[in-house]
């Protein structure tokens, strides 16, 4: 028996004793996962959330509705983005998937349960999608959209943190920076209900520490869920405002609203 | 369900108990083995669905086998030594196993030995046994591990022993103890060498006492008794009042050390240092090193340990980039239990630790769906608090016989208020080591969520008349509850239009289980309960009535009517007494039966004519006026009648001058039994001897009068009875008024004595109409002492 054997053969019984004393099941399905590969969903569940493909707005990222350029692979401007010269502060946001089934599961229970593991399945859907959308070598930074200290501290982690590491290896020129701070407490923008309530809640929440330097340099900015983009688009103020060329934001996520998808999640006026 | 160790638990215990229950004698178990691994080899490569319930067969075959391995009993040749030369001075050399906590005002002190050395006139033989040694702390501390040297009287190690109770013998036997030795005196515990520095119950038994010193001086003394229970996981410091309280309240268990205690341990520690900024893995391997200290400190119960395993267990799944799974997790304690000693299995912590977790496990979505408009921060409490009752509610009911209906609301304020005890200790014992003042501020701190935890529990019991009395359920409801109990958590799992059917059939099997919960057609029997020294019968007449005459000794330290005459009663399914007697007013007869006045439906209370203004008599009659029990009076030519059974009552004379003693005014009294006759005489002298009628009093069966002393059975008396069997209710150690010459006199007579510190218990039970004796000592294979 060879190396490569013995240590195949340790792996497998590895895995079996971890099946054994500390068996996983699918979050949405609860059927049981015997491989780590994906460690929280079955195949079925995370193939069968709804990703976001061509073609889709290329400003505010939202996939375009079925029927609408069908059989284009190229993306084009959505009504709103196309009808405004300059309608945000960030230039384009990109996102992985539609904020809805096993994908919504799973960023919910990577911020509210305490289970920073997930943010590997959820990095590789990042990864995924900005390899074949981003050109990787135009970014100088790449800037986490940052918890306020003292949640933080209560969690642990910072869930935006933990995924721009995930895809730091496809970003050959780039380094994390986390001079962009939350200067006071916001409430969880999921619980706020109202488009203005978020926007009201996020005002003058970010600054930049004092060693922070951004002229003249591209950042991409990496959020778990855009929900109605009052967090991004004040992120962005900051960070233009520090001298950056270009924002863009890469999120996990983009709820989108009007979809049956998440409308509780969402609040009751949209 | 596809949590495989849960299966293997199941299948473990499964075949622990077949085997414990005689279920699967002998060749069964090898053969289950060698059916698995053939079956297993057969099926391997064809048949993937078989092969799980092969590998189950196996691990019921293992299970069972695993029982058997350990059932060979340790040959004690020191018990057998010891129980050859009774009451004899010995010296001998050994190891200790485990020492109780040495605490201000509790000077006699237990340890456990495992002797290998016996010196007798300087020479040294070896010899192997495992002793219970009473000593003194004026000889210096001793910790596990410790070489001594004891001398002292030793004997066979013998308690009360009586149908359907747990106690301290069983406690001694179940830990392989056989023999006792009494080593008071301050040379009778010498220390020959310490022990090696790695053993980790030594280090933990020097830590636990070195708190309970600290914690002496840092602490008022009010608090003292909880925070050594709750701390330390010593509880004989709180006194039965206060004990009681909590048992009325539903709160008994926050005073051993259990889960709860380790479950609160781990998650503030966790959570403090995750405030603290601690990263997760240094942060699990704290809490799990605290978890384990806290359950090696405070005694290693078993429910402790349990959780400790838990955390452990969720801890490290954190390490191994898993979730942890509580189902997989308790099986694995189970499984590590199992295995380390079967017999834990029986052990009542074990079971409702188990238990109360499943439970919890299985039903709190079934509470938690149900109370959508509860506000979020109490459902999981309050779901907690319900769900945590359904599986344990039988062995619950078995071995404390209360369902307080004020627990479930104790116990949510209680349990957040222990948390800040433990906290308060947690941070007491540790300035204790470093800085005596600062951790005297800490410890005076502990006074009030203390007086909260009582003030609930004064409250909690004062609820008691609303509290229910549970007997132990027969083997029929048992089964029926836990039936019931799975189709409910299995209206949990079906098919939505299942459901309303199982859970009509769930409640059918609850009703069903409550109806069949006490035995429907009883045997008729007089039982001698074994109370040491004092008197205690109870009497199932052939007609179906239930009398008790006499309740033991009850003083402020034991009491028997709480310790043994009413777990006796409810363990056979009695909550009713058609009649309490009582011979006389002394302390060892009438003491226990406050407790059973309390605590049972009384028909009538009896006592003799004549009163007195004993403080005794006086609390007894009041306590039947408040409980509503109308008190008989009776004397001498009354022929008293508890439905259908008659006793003529032939003593005390209505106004006897002859004498004031109360022994001398016992009532005396007859009983027909089929057709056997019982004589109960109390504690009768000689004056009232021979005052009584000859003529009526011969019996088949009498219990000695005056516990077998020479004040008493005369032989004119004895020549008048001519029984078959005289029965002495007498102990084996403390009080003892029994004199050997009133057993040799019997015996010259021919009539066969029969003791209770002898046999334990003695039952009278007509089998097919025979009268049937049966030694409750016999009956479990204890050792009983000859002449
Ligand atoms: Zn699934
Ligand atoms: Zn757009
Ligand atoms: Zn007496």
């Amino acid at each position: 028996m060879n190396k490569g054997d013995i240590s195949a053969a340790a792996r497998e019984w590895t895995l079996t004793v971890k099946n054994l004393t500390f068996p996983i099941f699918c979050q949405q399905c609860r059927i049981r996962l015997l491989t780590d590969d994906n460690g929280y969903f079955c195949p079925t569940c995370w193939e069968s959330s709804p990703r976001i493909e061509r073609p889709f707005c290329p400003i505010c990222g939202k996939p375009h509705r079925a029927g609408v350029g069908l059989g284009t692979r190229s993306n084009f401007r959505c009504g709103p983005c196309s009808t405004q010269k300059k309608p945000y502060p960030y230039d384009r946001v990109l996102a992985a998937a539609r904020y809805d089934g096993a994908i919504q599961l799973a960023i919910k229970r990577l911020k509210f349960n305490d289970k920073p593991r997930i943010a590997r399945p959820l990095g590789e859907l990042l990864r995924e999608q900005a390899e074949r959308e981003l050109d990787c070598d135009a970014y100088d930074y790449i800037v986490p959209v940052p918890l306020h200290r003292v949640r933080r501290r209560a969690r642990g982690f910072n869930q935006a943190e933990l995924l721009a590491r995930e895809i730091l290896p496809l970003f050959s020129d780039a380094v994390i920076d986390t001079s962009l701070v939350r200067l006071r407490p916001t409430h969880v923008q999921s619980r706020l209900h109202t488009d203005k309530q978020r926007k009201e809640s996020v005002r003058g929440a970010f600054g930049l520490s004092r060693d922070a330097n951004f002229d003249k340099k591209r950042v991409l900015l990496i959020d778990d869920v855009v929900t109605t983009g009052a967090t991004i688009h004040e992120c962005a103020t900051v960070l233009k405002k520090g001298g950056a060329t270009v924002v863009d934001v890469l999120a996990v996520a983009l709820a989108i609203p009007g979809s049956d998808a998440d409308s509780a999640d969402l609040g009751r006026k949209e | 369900m596809n949590r495989p160790l849960a299966w293997v638990a199941a299948a473990m215990l499964t075949g622990t108990l077949c085997a414990a229950w005689g279920l699967l004698p002998g060749l069964a178990i090898p053969l289950l083995l060698v059916a698995a691994a053939c079956l297993a080899g057969a099926f391997r490569l064809r048949n993937a669905r078989i092969r799980p319930f092969v590998v189950l067969v196996g691990f019921i075959g293992a299970g069972a086998a695993h029982w058997e391995l350990n059932q060979t009993p340790n040959s004690d040749p020191f018990a057998d030594l010891v129980a050859n030369n009774p009451v004899s001075v010995t010296k001998v050399e050994g190891t200790v196993r485990s020492v109780t906590l040495s605490i201000p005002g509790e000077d006699r002190l237990r340890l456990i030995l495992d002797i290998d050395t016996r010196i007798d006139n300087k020479t040294s033989s070896p010899i192997a046994g495992r002793a219970v040694i009473h000593w003194t702390r004026s000889t210096g501390l001793i910790f596990p591990g410790d070489r001594i040297l004891v001398e002292g009287e030793a004997s066979v190690a013998i308690a009360e022993v009586n149908p359907g109770v747990n106690g301290y013998e069983d406690y001694l036997r179940n830990r392989g103890v056989n023999t006792a030795i009494d080593a008071a005196g301050p040379k009778a515990v010498t220390r020959l060498g310490e022990a090696p520095w790695y053993l980790p119950w030594n280090w933990a038994a020097r830590f636990r006492q070195a708190q309970a010193d600290n914690l002496a001086r840092a602490m008022p003394e009010r608090v003292l008794p909880f925070v050594y229970a709750v701390w330390l996981g010593h509880q004989s410091a709180l006194s039965q009042e206060e004990y009681l309280d909590y048992v009325w309240s539903g709160t008994a268990h926050i005073l051993s050390v259990s889960g709860v205690h380790a479950a609160i341990i781990a998650f503030t520690l966790n959570f403090a240092l995750r405030a603290l900024l601690m990263a997760r893995r240094p942060r699990s391997v704290m809490v799990m090193s605290a978890v384990f200290a806290y359950a090696l400190v405070s005694g290693a119960s078993v429910p402790a340990m349990r959780a400790a395993i838990m955390v452990c267990l969720y801890m490290s799944a954190d390490l191994l980039e898993r979730e942890p799974d509580t189902t997989t997790a308790l099986s694995l304690a189970g499984i590590i239990f199992m295995l380390w000693d079967p017999r834990s299995v029986f052990d009542i912590g074990f079971q409702l630790s188990f238990a109360s977790v499943a439970s919890i496990l299985i039903f709190i979505s079934l509470f938690q769906n149900r109370m959508e408009k509860v506000h979020w921060f109490l459902r999981g409490p309050i779901a907690t608090s319900l769900a945590v009752q359904i599986i344990p509610l039988p062995i619950a009911a078995a071995s404390f016989h209360a369902l307080p209906l004020a627990a479930p609301v104790a116990n949510l304020v209680a349990i957040p208020v222990l948390a800040a005890v433990l906290w308060l200790c947690f941070v007491t014992a540790l300035l204790s080591f470093i800085w005596m003042p600062a951790a005297q501020i800490a410890g005076y701190a502990t006074l009030l969520p203390i007086e909260l935890i009582r003030w609930i529990a004064e409250a909690g019991s004062s609820l008691r008349p609303l509290s229910k009395i549970m007997t132990t359920p027969t083997t029929h409801a048992w089964a029926m509850y836990w039936i019931a109990a799975s189709l409910l958590a299995a209206t949990l799992v079906v098919r939505k239009d299942l459901r309303k059917s199982m859970l009509i059939l769930s409640t059918t099997a609850f009703a069903f289980s409550f109806i069949f919960w006490r035995p429907l057609d009883y045997e008729p029997e007089v039982v001698m309960l074994d109370v040491g020294h004092g008197d205690a019968t109870f009497i199932r007449s052939t007609t179906g009535e239930t009398l008790l005459i006499d309740g033991g000794d009850a003083s402020e330290f034991s009491d028997r009517g709480r310790q043994i005459v009413a777990p006796f009663l409810w363990a056979r399914g009695v909550t009713r007494l058609d009649a309490v007697m009582a011979s006389h007013t002394d302390r060892d007869h009438l003491g226990g039966l406050l407790y059973i006045i309390d605590n049972f439906d009384v028909g009538a209370a009896m006592l003799g004519a004549l009163e007195s203004d004993r403080p005794l008599e006086r609390e007894f009659v009041a306590r039947c006026a408040e409980r509503g029990v109308p008190i008989l009076r009776v004397k001498r030519g009354d022929a008293l009648q508890v439905g259908n059974t008659g006793l003529p009552i032939f003593h005390p004379l209505p106004d006897w001058s002859e004498t004031t003693l109360p022994n001398d005014l016992s009532i005396v009294t007859k009983l027909d039994f089929a057709s056997t006759s019982f004589l109960f005489t109390g504690d009768i002298e000689r004056a009232a001897e021979a005052s009584l009628d000859l003529w009526s009093i011969d019996t088949d069966i009498l219990k000695v009068p005056h516990h077998g002393a020479d004040t008493s059975s005369t032989i004119p008396f004895i020549n008048a009875v001519t029984p078959k069997y005289a029965t002495i209710s007498t102990g084996s150690h403390g009080r003892k008024v029994m004199d050997q010459p009133i057993v040799d006199r019997y015996k010259a007579l021919g009539v066969s004595v029969l003791r209770t510190d002898r046999l334990g218990a003695i039952r009278f039970a007509l089998v097919e109409g025979q009268l049937h004796v049966e030694s409750e000592r016999a009956k479990r294979g204890y050792p009983i002492a000859k002449d």
